[in-house]
């Protein structure tokens, strides 16, 4: 049970997140129907759910929105600042309680009280009970449809009653199909215009019993004749596309009987033209038959896709493991494959390159698995601005973009701590006041704007404000203070920029609760770092700033450059290289121990792997030295041989290796040996700090 | 309730304006019955129309009725959005005259 719990939990949140983002989108536009079915939606879940697990106290103070909600789907309540806060802080509120952590009853007492003070007077409180027990239960019960022949008496309009509305109430019932029928409304001559002569065939597909129906009719049951059958119930998952024939819903309805209907169907026609050639039955009633046969059609359809399409729900450790398997996989047929080449045996070789193609594939689907859209991610941020601004007096809007672009999951959850600390340092720094926003003639409202796309093998994720942009000179003024540049120092914008991410770095005289201290910035470098990812700034004075993110697709593979030293295999990571150059002894003796190469006319720095990870033996004649950019810089890496191109599996190095210095991890090669994933920007710095042996 | 009755190659265009409910049903059919008497058909714009109820709408089909036993010509030459609505909510958007593909 308790491992049901666990997942209930975790959807638990996950609802909470889907309903918080609604309701900021549903305070945008207040009155949007289906937003509204959008909030109303998890939070039936949640209670629900909540009832079935034990949650009692969930249940019952998640009915006390619902109820509220649901008159908010009914026009009788709106939605403004106060309920969405409210809102908010219900869900605040059943975080607590899912989590068992202490709950404030007396603020519990208040939120439901508030919400309970929202209910106008005359839907207190049978007749909200009343609405929920008809129509919102729906979503437990299986779906039901129902053929309703509505045939009001001609004088049924000089009782005052209105089949319209009797119609719009059948269509909030469910899927509906209106099909209306002329055949007795008569010439122009013979018209008695108080007359309804009109009648009506509803296809109603819901999840409400047929009492529910049958109310919708209480007050002219005497004024009309009126039959409701069940046509069609929800059963097996299989897709029955064949719904009744034509003419068995005609003789079913009893627009034709059975003999006539026989004789039809011994023609060759159609038997929907033969009916109507023949008088048989008034084409309004083919008509209408035709629309029920597409109506049950069409329900059956969306009955199905629903059932396949359903997700289910997997223990990312269950991913984990699969992706490992993968990745094993992938070495193992990269051994057969180096095998069947040594032996030249063309069948072998054919065999193994069958296994590759669908190794390939089975790492493609795998990878695919472990994709989500960002989207999830981003709408968080939604609560993180509303709450910031408030707090900071400004109004701020977020606007995301993208949503839909896929990354890997293990991206996705570290992403989170360094878009909150560029989201709060654009609300905090970035966008001005009020009152700065107008004398700079822009809108007073302040806009953040997330977006992602993709760009080759990485994402691109932006964060941009609208504000005032960052202060190059400030920046600069404070670089120099900190000894980072000579003040001297002729330097663009582009190279100023990234010193915030420099620890400890601010040029905010005031400390905020929420930014300022200089530490948010270089959090976000290394988290970014740590994704094997890279950071750029933009920024215009008194227009604003983007952060653009680039991130890889996912973690669990990389292109790499392998290299060789002695017998030893290094991967660099790909992304990084930008040439091979030789280097040979003579370049060695010309440098003088400086580590440094002349790249057509230009300094480069190099580190030699041989030293850094002190392996054995001697260095060839002519050594390689592969030429990366890190963080901005170019520097280059010497080894014995580059192998080559080398798509990689990553695979962790395990608890015993955790703080190994200079790698990201390793990979195991077709036969079996170790190569480790060069971590460059750790490299870099453990050179610079003088701290060569690992 | 007003209507303009104008004569354009034979047929009688009705311009419709304001409510076109059960109150003013009658005098309308009975002006329907004149134009199918007197032209080569009815062309109904309902462009104009603020209200229509079901005698209303139920006064067309009639007059299609009417037209088409007497060989006339009957179309809806547009309509204003409360007519869509009604046209909508009572389940004509199928009905040949109201379709937008139909209308001249």
């Amino acid at each position: 049970m308790e491992k049901q719990i666990n997942v209930y939990r975790e959807e638990t949140h996950e609802l909470l997140a889907e309903l918080e983002s609604s309701i900021l989108e549903l305070e945008e536009s207040s009155g949007d129907a289906e937003l509204i079915d959008r909030v109303f939606r998890p939070m039936h879940t949640i209670k629900g759910s909540a009832a079935m697990f034990g949650f009692e106290n969930i249940s019952d103070f998640t009915h006390h929105i619902e109820t509220v909600f649901d008159l908010v789907r009914d026009r009788k309540v709106i939605v403004d600042k106060k309920l969405v806060d409210l809102t908010l802080a219900a869900c605040d509120q059943i975080k607590r309680m899912i989590n068992k952590k202490e709950i404030d009853q007396e603020e519990v007492d208040e939120i439901k009280d508030a919400f309970r003070q929202m209910i106008p007077h005359e839907d207190l409180p049978e007749k909200t009970s009343f609405v929920s027990a008809h129509r919102h239960t729906g979503e437990e019960l299986s779906k039901v449809s129902y053929r309703i022949r509505f045939r009001p008496h001609p004088s049924i309009l000089k009782s005052g009653a209105n089949p319209m509305l009797l119609l719009d109430e059948l269509r909030e019932l469910g899927d509906c199909s209106v099909i209306v029928q002329v055949p007795k409304v008569p010439d122009l001559e013979s018209l008695n215009p108080e007359n309804c002569q009109i009648y009506w065939d509803v296809i109603l597909t819901t999840a409400c019993d047929m009492n529910a129906i049958k109310d919708i009719f209480i007050f002219v049951e005497d004024q009309c004749e009126l039959t409701i059958d069940v046509i069609d119930e929800e059963g097996g998952l299989e897709y029955e596309d064949d719904y009744k024939r034509l003419g068995e819903i005609l003789s079913e309805r009893g627009d034709i009987n059975t003999h006539d209907l026989k004789t039809a169907l011994g023609s060759q026609k159609r038997v929907g033209q033969l009916l109507v050639e023949t008088k048989m039955v008034a084409p309004d009633a083919i008509e209408s038959a035709l629309v029920e046969q597409q109506h049950i059609k069409r329900m059956r359809r969306a009955r199905y896709e629903a059932a396949t399409e359903s997700s289910i729900r997997v223990a990312s450790e269950k991913l984990d493991g699969l992706v490992d398997l993968v990745g094993e996989l992938v070495t193992v047929q990269a051994h057969l494959m180096q095998k069947a080449a040594i032996q030249e045996d063309a069948e072998l070789l054919s065999i193994a390159e069958e296994v590759e193609r669908l190794t390939g594939a089975l790492r493609e689907n795998t990878m695919g698995i472990r994709m989500l859209p960002v989207g999830t991610t981003f709408n968080k941020f939604k609560r993180v601005v509303r709450d910031l601004s408030a707090e900071l007096g400004k109004d701020v809007a977020l606007v995301t973009e993208g949503g839909e672009t896929e990354l890997d999951k293990t991206v996705i959850e570290r992403l989170g701590d360094p878009l909150v600390h560029i989201i709060r340092n654009c609300i905090d720094h970035g966008i001005e006041t009020h009152e700065l926003r107008r004398q700079a003639g822009k809108p007073s409202r302040g806009t953040v704007t997330l977006s992602a796309e993709h760009s080759g093998a990485h994402v691109l994720i932006s964060i941009s404000d609208d504000g005032k942009g960052l202060d190059t000179q400030a920046i600069r003024i404070k670089a120099v203070e900190k000894g980072l540049i000579s003040p001297d120092a002729d330097m663009s914008d582009s190279d100023i920029f990234p010193f915030i991410f420099t620890p400890g770095f601010s040029t905010v005289e005031n400390v905020s609760d929420l930014s300022g201290r200089g530490v948010g910035m270089d959090v976000v470098k290394r988290g970014i770092d740590g994704l094997r990812g890279s950071v750029e700034i933009r920024s215009e004075k008194g227009k604003g700033t983007a952060i653009i993110l680039k991130l890889p697709l996912t973690l669990a593979i990389i292109d790499g450059l392998m290299v060789k030293i002695s017998s030893d295999h290094y991967v660099i990571p790909l992304s990084a290289v930008e040439e091979c150059i030789e280097l040979t002894q003579q370049d060695v003796q010309n440098d003088h121990g400086r580590h440094i190469v002349n790249l057509r006319g230009k300094i480069v720095p190099y580190l030699r792997l041989r030293e850094l990870f002190m392996s054995e033996g001697e260095s060839p004649a002519i050594e390689m030295i592969v030429i990366t950019e890190v963080n901005g810089d170019r520097i280059g890496f010497v080894a014995d041989r580059v192998l080559g191109e080398h798509q990689t599996v990553i695979k962790g190095l395990g608890r015993a290796y955790k703080n190994a210095k200079g790698v990201s991890g390793a990979t195991i090669l077709g036969d079996g040996t170790v190569a480790l994933i060069l971590d460059l920007p750790d490299l870099v710095h453990l050179s610079e700090s003088d701290n060569r042996k690992l | 309730m007003s209507f303009i009755r104008e004569e354009k190659n034979g047929n009688a265009i009705f311009h419709m304006k304001g409510a076109m409910t059960v109150y003013e049903a009658v005098s309308i059919r009975d002006a329907f019955i004149e134009g199918l008497e007197a032209f080569n058909g009815v062309i109904l714009d309902l462009k104009k129309v603020t209200k229509l109820d079901i005698p209303g709408i139920q006064l067309i089909v009639s007059a299609k009725k009417t037209a088409e036993k007497r060989k006339k010509a009957f179309t809806v030459s547009g309509f204003s959005d409360s007519v869509a609505e009604t046209v909508f909510r009572t389940g004509f958007e199928q009905y040949a005259i109201f379709e937008k593909d139909n209308q001249i």
